[in-house]
């Protein structure tokens, strides 16, 4: 906006309303005296009388504008309110009217984000406009076109409208997930998390003849004395566990309504992949995010604690699927041997697959997470095509996943709470069987 | 629209209440006065009915714009080319229609049609416009007792009048039609 245009947005400036009641006026009542008309008179007077209180009244100075937001960031599906007050200095504007702009992905109460008020008669909350985020993401709250009118709206103030854009961060929604497995092998034994193997450790495991090595300590006297033998108490081992969460966002497949409709694969990977970091890091484990996007490779180191569950979702929420970045198939540099590594695709190209392939060869654990949107093959009722080329690549889905699950990469539907039990169990018992292996 | 082409439920312009009443007194004020003129010369003009229906309809989409003044001015012309009784207390009437009018056309401009009013804005906005119906009664009180006391009383005042109107214009001119200078 120039600097003309900048001023002329911020000064009171005449209506159609007040141009229309000044001319009438005039004109009825020259009309009247001019045309020996005084029936004239009657109807000039409410125009005369209404340009004049609107110009008697005439606000001179700009009113100062002060807009926020609730809460900056919020989770998929929440609601925070943006507040707008104003202070009009010159106490002549009579009405006041807002209408916020939001980017998509905002639902906002009252529904187009319109209000209206008094100045002086309306508190300032009649404006506050709630706004949802239904999807994850940065979001644009804002900017809001701010109309003041003075008496019968002869004059109009019009607030710039370049200024006062908020953004709101939604992070992804995540649900409520209750992995009960053990985890596999770590060589670390530094954490609060009981391991399947027993060695030193505070949850009890059971009692079981003395071995040479074992702490004298440990020594369990009231069985030893019953049984004749030294018996000691032998305990599970606590370690810590490092989850890798690999999100592959090369491209979103399928349509999203946000939180509160049908999810695409993004939609699908993002809330599994938080709702796993929550679970991991409330138990104390380390967790680290590589997302592979069209802006390349971003890395989070392993940490643990809700501030890495913050920032873990917060880096999800950067996730770009738009571009043409192309997937190679390799492995990011970075991943720790004997990781667990959780990796969330649609698995659109077999590219993913033979990632998950390679990273298992190495030594990882590795469990695919299939975001592709169940229903897919349902979801193009009006291109039979697309639907066709959708059934076919779930074939050839169903014939590589079976190679993938041959090489130990475990590969499951993410089905919310629970939906990893299975597999990680399975990953367990797959590391007890290389463990005992003769290499 | 939503990114993939959904639709979204974020910019709904379904009018507030608010709005469709105001843009039915819009129409009602202007019908008014074209009815109430036609009561006073005992004759009809559909046609010119039409023609304020349109306007007043133009006025009840677009209030910001200038077809109110078409709709004042198809009016007046109509009652002065009709209406020979110069004391008619029709003039009353036809004065509050044409309050209405401009006040719910002006009113409408003060938010988007989405918006819901406040009681405060309703009152105050109803408050205002009685008034102006009460200064029309008035102004039509004082004519009627000046034409009955002189009949000649007009042709006295017919100086005074040009001294006020030539006063109005040079304050319209005088910045009312423009915005003030920058701050």
């Amino acid at each position: 906006m120039n600097r003309a245009k900048a001023n002329r947005a911020n000064n009171w400036g005449p209506t159609a309303a007040h141009a229309r009641a000044l001319w009438c006026g005039l004109v009825l009542a020259s009309a009247a005296v001019l045309g020996h008309r005084p029936d004239l008179l009657v109807l000039a007077t409410p125009f005369i009388a209404a340009a004049l209180w609107a110009a008697l009244l005439r606000p001179t100075s700009p009113l100062t504008v002060r807009q926020s937001v609730g809460h900056s960031t919020l989770s998929e599906g929440d609601a925070t309110t943006w507040h707008f007050s104003v202070d009009d200095p010159s106490g002549l504007a009579d009405d006041i009217a807002v209408r916020l702009r939001v980017g998509e992905w905002i639902d906002m109460q009252p529904a187009d984000g319109a209000a209206a008020a008094s100045v002086r008669n309306d508190g300032d909350h009649v404006l506050d406009v709630g706004v949802r985020a239904t999807r994850w993401g940065r979001h644009r709250v804002g900017p809001a076109r701010v109309v003041a009118s003075s008496a019968w709206a002869g004059f109009q103030w019009v607030s710039d409208n370049n200024v006062n854009e908020f953004a709101l961060l939604a992070l992804p929604r995540t649900a409520h997930f209750d992995a009960t497995a053990t985890s596999v092998h770590r060589p670390g034994l530094i954490g609060v998390n009981r391991s399947p193997h027993q060695s030193f450790g505070t949850e009890f495991a059971s009692i079981r003849p003395f071995q040479p090595g074992d702490r004298l300590r440990r020594i369990h006297w009231s069985r030893s004395l019953r049984t004749g033998t030294l018996h000691v108490t032998s305990t599970w081992a606590d370690h810590d566990r490092h989850v890798v969460l690999l999100v592959e966002g090369f491209e979103d497949i399928g349509r999203s309504d946000g939180i509160d409709g049908r999810a695409s694969s993004l939609d699908l990977a993002l809330r599994a992949a938080g709702s796993i970091a929550e679970h991991y890091l409330k138990v104390g484990d380390r967790v680290a995010l590589v997302i592979l996007d069209n802006r390349g490779v971003r890395r989070l180191p392993p940490a643990g604690g809700p501030r890495h569950l913050r920032r873990l979702l917060e880096t999800l929420t950067t996730t770009d699927p738009t571009g043409r970045f192309i997937d190679t198939g390799r492995v990011p540099r970075g991943l720790t041997p004997g990781a667990l590594v959780v990796a969330f695709s649609p698995l659109a190209t077999p590219t993913a697959l033979e990632r998950a392939v390679t990273m298992a060869t190495h030594g990882r654990s590795v469990v695919v997470v299939d975001c592709l949107p169940p229903d897919i093959t349902q979801r193009f009722p009006d291109d039979p095509l697309a639907a066709l080329a959708w059934r076919l690549r779930a074939l050839e889905r169903t014939s590589e996943i079976r190679r993938a699950n041959e090489s130990g990469v475990a590969v499951v539907q993410w089905r919310g709470p629970g939906s990893l039990d299975q597999v990680l169990r399975d990953a367990q018992r797959n590391a007890a069987a290389r463990a005992v292996r003769p290499s | 629209m939503t990114k993939n082409g959904g639709e979204q439920s974020t910019f709904r312009d379904q009018p507030d209440i608010s709005a469709v009443v105001l843009r039915s007194l819009i129409l009602l004020g202007a019908i008014a006065a074209v009815g109430i003129t036609w009561l006073a010369a005992d004759r009809a003009f559909p046609g010119v009915m039409v023609l304020v229906m349109l306007l007043s309809g133009a006025c009840a989409i677009r209030p910001e714009s200038h077809f109110g003044i078409l709709v004042v001015a198809v009016v007046t012309i109509q009652w002065l080319a009709v209406v020979h009784n110069h004391t008619t207390p029709w003039s009353i009437a036809v004065a509050s229609a044409l309050t209405v009018f401009h006040t719910a056309n002006a009113a409408a401009t003060v938010a988007p049609t989405t918006a819901a009013w406040t009681p405060a804005m309703w009152r105050r906005w109803a408050r205002r416009a009685a008034a102006l119906v009460l200064a029309g009664a008035a102004t039509w009180s004082i004519v009627a007792l000046v034409n009955a006391q002189h009949p000649y009383a007009g042709e006295v005042l017919l100086p005074v009048s040009l001294v006020v109107l030539t006063a109005g214009a040079l304050w319209a001119r005088r910045g009312n039609t423009r915005p003030l200078p920058s701050e």
